[in-house]
């Protein structure tokens, strides 16, 4: 039984009243909802909230799936609108927001890696991602960490494969002019 | 941004992706090989793409994935509580105002019983007044029938028995009692109510 297969068979369970088929499901995709969310934002706290906004919509939203794309892509679609979004937000409250720092600070308490190696370089590649527009920090994540063909990004973006390829592009040579002037 | 470096990353990419052809492929090796600066972009690129990779498989707190769906289911119930509530607060309303409808019925029946604030048209008070069971108290007209009544009132209200009543000037100096209501005011009638009232009489 292939991914797809499996995935839509458990959406049917699902629409027919399997809430182990959702948990099945909601355990698959968490840990992708979680990095492409904590990638997008950048910390921890945001990406933790956006993967409950994530699976809400997917229980909700669940019983209308047509099945036209892959379950994958719509999870996809669903997180990366999601951070977008959370990401607008976060740019209104700063906007209106007088103490910022203090927010950054207990953010990372709650960090989940725990390594400092690590951390260390996931907060450099975090920091130069957070300098990148959006949608081209969307379009990088989708490529590098989540390693999707540009055609499935083209879907959950809805985006040309040619504007795609210009925007990673664009935001790989700025990562790496970032990574100089450091 | 400079123009020159976005075509080399392109080029980078496409090489390190496998998407050129032999030909383009013999060509960008040539240019590394005579360009410094574009090894340097493809040394920057690999370091990027390494760090990457590393962090793909970053060792993190599984305790936090294993509490994400239990969370979930929470938050679920929560929310499922959250709506109910307005639904319980739409069935109190409703009760509420099912009872306060009911409240008010009652009370405009009970009016109506009392008769208090009714309206009627002539005929209908003659019929009411008809079948009233008392209604020839009203139609009397010969004063036995108004001293009865007076009597009766002397003896219920001021507890006075009826040889005693004999007794009172008050009720033997009158001896049509359409006379005393014509004759005295309401407030004589109340004075002489006091004065009876509070007279020692047994």
């Amino acid at each position: 039984m292939t991914e797809t297969t499996n995935d839509n068979e458990l959406v049917r369970q699902f629409v027919n009243g399997s809430e182990a088929a959702f948990n099945k499901l909601a355990l698959k995709y968490q840990q992708k909802i979680y990095w492409h969310a904590r990638r997008m934002t950048g910390n921890h706290l945001d990406a933790d909230e956006i993967v409950q906004e994530v699976l809400i919509v997917m229980y909700n939203k669940l019983k209308s799936f047509q099945f036209k794309s892959s379950l994958y892509t719509w999870v996809y679609k669903i997180t990366s609108t999601r951070s977008i979004n959370h990401l607008r937000r976060v740019k209104v409250k700063k906007f209106f927001s007088i103490d910022e720092s203090n927010a950054d600070v207990i953010k990372d308490v709650s960090d989940i890696v725990k390594n400092i190696e690590d951390k260390e370089i996931l907060d450099r590649i975090n920091k130069s991602l957070l300098k990148l527009p959006p949608k081209q920090r969307e379009i990088f994540i989708l490529r590098n960490f989540d390693e999707l063909s540009y055609e499935e990004i083209a879907e959950i973006t809805g985006k040309s494969v040619g504007g795609l390829k210009a925007n990673y592009f664009h935001a790989v040579n700025k990562i790496l002019e970032l990574m100089s002037d450091e | 941004m400079n123009k020159n470096n976005l075509k080399i990353t392109e080029k980078i990419i496409q090489y390190t992706e496998g998407r050129m052809n032999n030909s383009e492929k013999i060509e960008f090796e040539q240019e590394l090989s005579d360009s410094e600066e574009l090894r340097k972009q493809l040394e920057k690129y690999l370091t990027l793409s390494g760090e990457i990779k590393k962090i793909k498989n970053f060792i993190t707190d599984e305790t936090y994935f294993a509490s994400i769906l239990p969370r979930f289911r929470i938050n679920q119930e929560k929310q499922r509580k959250l709506k109910l509530i307005p639904g319980l607060a739409l069935g109190a309303a409703l009760a509420a105002a099912v009872i306060l409808f009911f409240t008010i019925t009652t009370t405009e029946i009970s009016e109506i019983q009392n008769g208090d604030s009714l309206t009627f048209s002539e005929t209908e008070i003659d019929s009411l007044i008809k079948n009233y069971p008392d209604y020839t108290l009203f139609e009397a007209e010969n004063e036995d029938t108004y001293s009865e009544y007076v009597e009766d009132i002397f003896i219920d209200e001021l507890n006075i028995s009826a040889q005693s009543l004999d007794s009172l000037v008050l009720y033997s100096s009158y001896s049509s009692y359409l006379d005393l209501f014509t004759e005295i005011s309401d407030e004589e009638a109340d004075l002489i109510y006091k004065q009876v009232i509070n007279k020692e009489l047994f």
